[in-house]
């Protein structure tokens, strides 16, 4: 067999070791873009915080009207076709009718909620990570949570797990008062700092143990718990209003969720729900009925 | 030459502890799907390897002690610093069907984890290119060093965490690299140690980049560590898993409580496994501070056996052990396979769990639950499984896909037999949407009860639900009105939902959480009429019980629903199927596309085994069988050995340094013998034969031995642990003596009469060995482990047959 010419031997060599090290940069520089970025938001004062007021300040606030969203924050009048779009396609398309939902979907700008990385995927149709575990939930559970819950003007909310605070924006855009815990520190100083940025008046955020309320405001019209829970507070049972509504997930942020619906009625008397599966409504037609074949 | 074969015996040992450490890895960082990514990685760089040095430089083999220096040196440099890097990417997989990004660095980790795995399969392919005559011996030391590098890690996964298992791994192959350059000059020797030292020191804990296990912020400890007040009081290691012991006042696990019970909880500390598995440790001055546990499905055991002998099956953290002598249980026999959760809650958290692992009326068992249930004689009141999921071979780092010998029916039939005619099996579960783990449950304990000749199974069985969960209660006898009446009336207090009960109507169910439907009703209904089958099949999700052949009850796919969700929810299927399935299908899918593309490239591509004339089809068809067979067979005993062993992590130990070793010792011995028999035509004869037997030889074991397993198997099992390690390791080691030989006896005539296809045959053996540790898992879930050994069983006889064209 002839041997191959040193030169393209040489070549060849050549070739594969240029090959090598465009590899070898890519993989180490790569990774270095590809770290996540160090986030934080900017610090508040906290004295300006509504959020830090005391309790009598609290209530003396109550007596009077009632504060509502301020909207004067620049990211209101960003990105509102995309949150049109998000309303029409991904909420109203799967039977979320409630107007004062609708109308606080298209006017939240969730975008101001999520990660600087996720910005382009904020209006996108699922959930977000936010960090410590926690996500932001997928614009569709979040309308239907709030539509489940019936908020009125008048309704008072208690929400456990902040989070981002995006559902506590949301709630607030058609309730008088949401009152929201966040367990994790560093997640309840950020969701007060952006509620603070955004107008938010009518929202009180604090860090603390969401299972045992929020005492100094009961009864609540409407309570949400956020994160998905082994156990629902017997707390929250008793701060619930007499005809109130609590709402909670089951199961994972990204897969399969079932929302529990619990309701007391005049009576006191606690009756749950399955709302399932909310996030696929073709889905319950299948699988609830258990014979029903997949060919068919 | 010696120095050559004990470099293949380090890196051989290197290569696979570093697969087994990687899994461990990332079943803590992530999840334990990632095992097939590890595991086809690992074979794709074995394999890639042989490739490389069949269209490679010719250099390669000629300067082979050069070569194998250098490789090795790569694989020991290679292991921290591809981990360091990995660390680095965000990767989430949860968001991988939505953020596209997620794909390319799923890829980098593959890319990555390719590089130590081709270095060490590029060592192994030149020595055994360069050493052909001396195949026997080496394959001897490729396999012996495999089977210790796998036995070696294991127990050193008891004293050191995984980051420095991975600078261990680094140090073997360092050694491999020194021992070589010894061989050639003092000055290589001296850049080696230097090189090794240098990157030790900086990969340490105390250097710039040291290792460190970057811990998904999707999984539960990381929620659990960002508590306020939050402690990680200890962490220990094992090949069971990274225990965290995680302290926070604001910690409350009581999954499904009811939502009538007002009273107050007790403090708790968490024993998180792999960063996502949780046990509670309850703190408590007396039982009435536990009053919570009485408003649980599972309490409702207590209402229908008053002062019971109860047993807990995956004891745990104790919750279970605590709930039952709060409801007045005679005693507990708390069963826990982890040592180390034991010794937690036994020692260091005592006083915090009230002593409970050092009362008088507690009994702890370290064993598995399956294993003890086997082995006990006594009887009693109460078993108890409460959300206790599958730990398998998985959680040891091969094979996984949740093998639960739990919950199958020869299990459930076992349970049975271990309890007083009026006890009772209660198994919890958490309630999924759409239903399937409860359903299959319900199936599986219906199935053993007809199984063990009860002929109307709805009269033994109850069972309820609350928000959250769902318990079964099964008893060998049917349940007295006062049972069903006491069963009716915990249910309606708890506001808790009865699903079946003796004589239920449809309008006792869905009443308290309601659902759409009563699905859990009407599908148990069916699931108990004679049409079941129909169900089961028209039903979305695979619910057939589980059983000791196909032990797979947390499989749930079925490939006939994926069109339909797909059409049903466009784009969003994917949360309501099971991920663990459709990864294995996408790494096959990979494997095979990989696997086909790398075999045939050199016959494209490299012009010496272009030219050779004849034998190629043979060969291919010859290498590929062996690899498919042996790898077939082998998994197909770590099932059965982990069962035999009652231990996964002993079973696989056992199984793979069983089949390493004794198949280097059958290639070693056959290489002297076929010396002394060599005959005419350089030995085709004794070569044909020798395949020839062992062929016979594997067959006429592997069914003795899998008769023995199916027939014998209670009487082994009653052995004490030493006695079935021992009984383990007699099964296994004349099966794998024999499943040495084909492999280098072939290879060595390949060498004599076609000698470039030597790199290819070692290719070919890699990838089907890439195909078959991802076909076999699909072969043994759908058909079954028996089906998939005599599949093993058939390989070799085929390759017996070829083996006539493949020396010619």
């Amino acid at each position: 067999m002839a041997e191959e010419h040193p030169t393209a031997r040489k070549k060849k060599w050549l070739v594969a070791v240029s090959f090598l090290a465009v590899f070898a940069l890519v993989i180490v520089f790569g990774p270095g873009r590809l770290v996540r970025p160090r986030f934080s938001f900017a610090s508040q004062d906290d004295k300006a915080d509504p959020n830090n007021a005391t309790e009598q300040e609290l209530k003396k606030s109550a007596e009077n009207k009632p504060p509502r969203p301020l909207h004067t924050h620049r990211s209101f009048s960003e990105r509102i076709h995309q949150r049109q779009m998000m309303v029409a396609r991904q909420i109203r398309a799967r039977d979320v009718q409630d107007a004062n939902v609708l109308a606080a979907m298209r006017t939240v700008p969730r975008h101001a909620f999520v990660r600087g990385r996720d910005l382009r995927r904020a209006y996108y149709d699922h959930p977000l990570a936010i960090g410590y575990g926690q996500t932001i939930s997928q614009p569709y559970i979040v309308a239907y949570m709030t539509e489940s819950l019936k908020l009125d003007p008048n309704s008072t909310v208690l929400e456990v797990g902040t989070g981002s605070a995006y559902q506590a924006a949301v709630c607030a855009e058609i309730a008088r008062e949401v009152y929201t815990i966040e367990i994790i520190e560093e997640l309840a100083a950020s969701a007060k700092s952006r509620l603070k940025e955004l107008g938010y008046t009518n929202v009180f955020a604090r860090a603390g143990d969401g299972y045992y309320g929020w005492k100094q405001k009961v009864p609540f019209d409407a309570i949400i718990i956020t994160a998905a829970a082994p156990l629902v507070p017997p707390p929250l049972i008793e701060q619930l209003k007499p005809g109130g509504r609590m709402i909670l997930p089951l199961g994972s942020p990204y897969g399969a969720q079932t929302l529990v619906l619990i309701t007391k009625d005049d009576k006191g008397k606690i009756r749950s729900k399955s709302l399932l599966p909310v996030r696929f409504v073709p889905m319950i037609g299948h699988v609830t009925k258990a014979d029903q074949s997949p060919e068919k | 030459m010696i120095l050559t074969s004990i470099a293949i015996f380090l890196i051989s040992a290197a290569a696979l502890a570093l697969e087994v450490v990687l899994v461990r890895v990332l079943s803590i960082g992530h999840w334990h799907h990632f095992s097939y990514l590890v595991i086809s990685t690992a074979l794709l760089g074995f394999g890639s390897g042989g490739t490389f040095v069949a269209v490679g430089p010719k250099a390669l083999v000629r300067n082979y002690a050069k070569s194998l220096w250098g490789f090795s040196l790569a694989l020991g440099v290679s292991v921290p610093f591809v981990f360091w890097i990995c660390q680095k990417v965000p990767l989430d997989e949860l968001q991988l069907i939505w953020d596209r990004r997620q794909i390319l660095y799923l890829f980098a980790y593959y890319m990555l984890f390719f590089i130590p795995f081709f270095c060490a399969g590029v060592c192994v392919t030149i020595a055994f290119t360069a050493c052909a005559e001396k195949a026997h011996s080496l394959y001897f030391y490729n396999m012996a060093g495999s089977g210790a590098g796998v036995a070696a890690i294991v127990a050193m996964m008891y004293l050191c965490r995984p980051e420095q298992l991975l600078l261990l791994v680094s140090s073997v192959a360092f050694a491999s690299a020194m021992i070589l350059a010894f061989g050639t000059s003092r000055r290589l020797a001296a850049g080696t140690l230097a090189c090794a030292a240098i990157c030790l020191l900086v990969f340490s804990r105390a250097g710039p980049l040291a290792l460190e296990i970057d811990i998904s912020e999707n999984k539960s400890l990381t929620f659990y560590r960002a508590l306020p007040e939050a402690e990680n009081l200890a962490v220990r290691h094992s090949p069971l898993g990274r225990l965290d012991c995680i302290k926070a006042p604001t910690i409350r696990h009581f999954p499904g409580l009811s939502m009538t019970y007002r009273g107050g909880l007790p403090e708790q500390i968490l024993i998180i496994t792999d960063a996502d598995g949780i046990s509670a440790v309850n703190n408590f001055k007396d039982f009435e501070d536990l009053g919570c546990y009485d408003y649980m499905t599972s309490a409702l055991a207590y209402h229908l056996k008053k002062e019971p002998d109860v047993c807990v099956i995956g004891a745990g953290g104790g919750s279970d052990v605590a709930q039952a002598l709060a409801l007045n249980a005679a005693s507990v026999t708390a069963v826990e396979m982890n040592s180390q959760t034991v010794d937690l809650v036994h020692e260091q958290l005592n006083e915090f769990a009230s002593g409970l692992y050092r009362r008088d009326d507690v009994e702890i068992i370290t064993a598995e639950g399956r294993s003890f249930l086997q082995r006990t004689k006594r009887l009693f009141d109460i078993i108890n499984i409460s959300l206790l999921d599958s730990f398998s071979a998985s959680a040891a780092g091969l094979y996984a896909l949740n093998e639960s010998h739990l919950y199958t029916i020869e299990a459930i039939k076992l349970a049975l037999s271990r309890l007083r005619p009026t006890g009772l099996l209660s198994i919890t579960r958490m309630l999924k949407t759409p239903p399937r783990d409860s359903l299959k449950a319900f199936a599986t304990i219906t199935e053993a009860l007809r199984s063990a000749g009860v002929a109307d199974a709805a009269e033994h069985i109850i069972m309820i639900r609350s928000w959250a969960t769902a318990t079964i209660f099964v008893s060998p006898r049917s349940f007295s009105e006062g049972q069903i009446a006491a069963a009716r009336r915990f249910a309606r207090q708890r506001c808790f939902d009865l699903v079946h009960l003796p004589g239920i109507d449809r309008k006792d169910t869905n009443q308290f959480h309601v659902l759409d439907e009563p699905i859990y009703y009407e599908s148990v209904q069916k699931i108990l009429s004679a049409d079941r089958d129909v169900f089961f099949r028209r039903y979305s999700y695979n619910i057939r019980p589980a059983t000791d052949d196909r032990p797979y009850f947390f499989d749930f796919f079925k490939w006939k629903a994926l069109p339909y969700m797909i059409r049903a929810v466009p784009g969003r299927w994917l949360p309501f199927s099971e991920w663990g399935y459709l990864v294995m299908a996408a790494t096959l899918l990979q494997a095979v596309c990989a696997s086909g593309l790398f075999i045939l490239l050199p016959l494209v591509v490299t012009k010496p085994i272009k030219a050779v004339a004849s034998g190629k089809s043979a060969t291919f068809a010859y290498f590929f069988l062996l690899g498919l067979s042996y790898m077939f067979l082998e998994m197909g005993f770590i099932q059965k050995m982990t069962l035999l062993i009652g231990h996964p992590v002993f079973g696989v130990a056992v199984t793979l340094l069983s089949f390493l070793v004794f198949s280097g010792c059958g290639s070693l011995v056959s290489g002297r013998l076929l010396k002394l028999a060599k005959r005419t035509n350089g030995g085709y004869q004794s070569s044909v034969r020798a395949v020839q037997i062992t062929a016979l030889a594997v067959v006429t074991i592997g069914i003795g031995e899998i008769v023995i397993m199916r027939f014998w198997f209670g009487p082994l099992v009653g052995l004490s642990l030493p006695a079935r390690l021992l009984v383990g390791l007699l099964i296994t080691a004349p099966l794998a003596f024999f499943m040495g030989i084909p492999f280098p006896t072939a290879l060595k005539q390949v060498h004599r009469h076609r000698r470039p296809l030597v790199p290819w045959a070692c290719g070919i053996n890699g990838f089907a060995s890439v195909t078959a540790a991802v076909l076999g898992m699909f072969l043994a879930i759908s058909l079954g482990f028996t089906v998939l050994s005599l599949i093993a069983l058939t390989g070799y006889v085929l390759a017996a047959i070829i083996v006539r064209r493949v020396v010619a």
